[in-house]
């Protein structure tokens, strides 16, 4: 199913058939999309927990969206490279969700994850200067770059586990196998939870 | 059922009819506009049937099938590739068609690009709100208003888009319906009826009116044009051979199709013999016609002092049988 046919159903299963016009205002597609994210996020993480156990982390894949053209800027105040990182990025430990960024036309020259308070450590270690490649750590919504980064890097290809927010409607969105029903009925829980509290105090003849 | 047999129809039902008839010609055409659009209303949702918090009524417009049939001949839709998209202007503003009655559905074309930038479009309904939720939702940094997901509210005599940059909108809405018309021969007191494409019998009457040579209207002196058809001959001293009404301003002035060739108090003899019909049929199913008989049956019933034919219209109109 690609995006749009998630919001489609959920839509479709919280109106009890068709919807019309005026559902909008209670399941706004782009509030479904919302909760859907939510879950999402649940469920890209309860992968993540598969893959510490298994080692595999390939099962991430199935959630990646690639950037292209990435434009690496220079920081005068801290000399020191980074571009803007794609705000819809998961934020996974050990940066798992980046699971590759390299240059556009090079993707066996992987950039090395760091932590940001790794940086001091490594440079001591002759490991920095024996490995050529560049390593990379992530503050808020920019990604530094350190080590051997240079200006000859001016774009990068990010491959990043995204939200379900940044994906395309035409997007094929993947679940772990065998959880559709598990996603959908929590997607439909949180949804539903929406009219908990009546919406409308006012009596201006208005349903929603 | 043309007017005349539903005329007929509730001259039987009433049984008040020995003396000719129970409703005039002007007092059917008094009723027949209100019975109009009192069945329209009925049709597309009476308020009077809300509850607190559940404002359905129990006859809605696309409620069921049956309703959207009965009403689906006053259906209209802007931009079906026969017909022009509703026109919005560059404030996000749209003027509302002048036959406009009730909104059903607005539409717009999203234009997208796909991965490889190949354009595509599909459709999306544009939301209907209300000033309140309109008020919300513009500045709410989820849901607002955006050209994959516009919104619209009605104000004035126009819509008003958000965001305005639309430039057209596929509109659907329901017409007004067609405002029925009885046009009849009233030949010895009694009326007959005169369908649409008939031309009548006519009948003449005189009267006394003022000329002014040269001048194309006359005055009725001690009558009213009441009753008078446009198009009726009209023969007189000081007017023109083959001379008609051409339109009736006022209660008093006639306005001809030629000027008088003389000034005077004259007697005209005025003819409706062969002029058309203007009788209009209801715009409405046939299925339909026995509920608008009786809405007309009920106004009936409302002149007379017994209300057993008017409770009785009261009860047809809850069974619907």
């Amino acid at each position: 199913m690609n995006k749009s046919e998630y919001i489609s159903l959920v839509r479709a299963s919280l109106s009890g058939g068709n919807p019309v016009t005026d559902t909008k205002g209670k399941y706004h597609p782009l509030r479904i999309e919302k909760y859907i994210g939510e879950v999402f996020t649940t469920f890209v993480r309860l992968a993540y927990n598969e893959a510490e156990v298994t080692k595999d982390y390939s099962v991430l894949d199935w959630y990646v969206k690639q950037y292209r053209n990435v434009s690496i800027s220079y920081d005068m105040d801290t000399q020191s490279y980074y571009c803007v990182a794609p705000n819809t990025v998961m934020p996974l430990p050990k940066l798992a969700a980046y699971r590759l960024i390299c240059p556009m036309q090079d993707q066996s020259f992987a950039f090395a994850p760091e932590s940001a308070s790794s940086e001091a450590i490594f440079a001591e270690l002759e490991v920095s200067s024996i490995i050529p490649v560049p390593s990379f750590y992530v503050e808020h919504n920019k990604i530094w770059f350190t080590g051997k980064m240079s200006s000859d890097y001016e774009k990068v290809l990010i491959k990043a586990v995204t939200r379900f927010e940044d994906f395309d409607d035409e997007d094929e969105i993947y679940l772990p196998m065998g959880q559709d029903t598990a996603f959908f009925k929590q997607v439909q829980v949180l949804v539903e939870q929406q009219s908990v509290t009546p919406e409308d105090l006012q009596n201006n003849n208005n349903g929603k | 059922m043309n007017l005349g047999e539903i005329l007929n129809f509730c001259n039987a039902k009433l049984n008040k009819d020995q003396s000719g008839n129970t409703f005039s010609k002007q007092q059917l055409n008094a009723v027949l506009p209100v019975v109009n659009l009192e069945y329209m209303k009925k049709k597309i949702g009476l308020p009077e049937d809300y509850q607190l918090g559940a404002p359905i009524s129990r006859q809605a417009w696309d409620i069921t099938q049956m309703i959207t049939q009965q009403l689906s001949h006053l259906k209209v839709k802007m931009g079906d590739g026969e017909t022009q998209p509703l026109q919005i202007d560059q404030y996000g503003r749209a003027a509302k068609p002048s036959d406009f009655m009730y909104h059903s559905a607005l539409i717009w074309k999203v234009v997208d690009k796909n991965d490889a930038q190949v354009p595509g479009f599909y459709y999306n309904s544009i939301e209907v709100l209300t000033d309140a939720e309109y008020a919300e939702i513009i500045s709410d940094a989820i849901v607002r208003p955006s050209k994959k997901y516009p919104v619209a509210y009605y104000i004035g005599t126009k819509i008003q888009f958000a965001p305005i940059d639309l430039k057209w909108a596929i509109f659907e809405y329901l017409r007004k319906p067609a405002t029925p018309y009885f046009d009849c021969d009233v030949i010895n007191d009694e009326m007959f009826y005169l369908p649409p494409g008939t031309t009548r019998k006519g009948e003449s009457v005189t009267a006394s009116a003022t000329t002014t040579i040269s001048n194309n209207t006359i005055v009725l002196n001690n009558a009213t044009t009441e009753g008078l058809i446009i198009g009726s001959a009209v023969t007189g001293t000081g007017i023109p051979a083959s001379t008609v009404i051409s339109s009736l301003p006022t209660p008093s002035k006639i306005v001809l199709s030629n000027a008088a060739t003389a000034s005077g108090t004259v007697t005209v003899t005025i003819n409706s013999a062969n002029t058309a019909s203007q009788s209009v049929e209801l715009d409405w199913p046939e299925i339909t016609h026995p509920d608008i008989a009786n809405l007309i049956y009920v106004l009936m019933t409302q002149n007379l002092k017994d209300d057993r034919g008017y409770q009785q219209g009261k009860i047809r109109q809850t069974t619907g049988e």
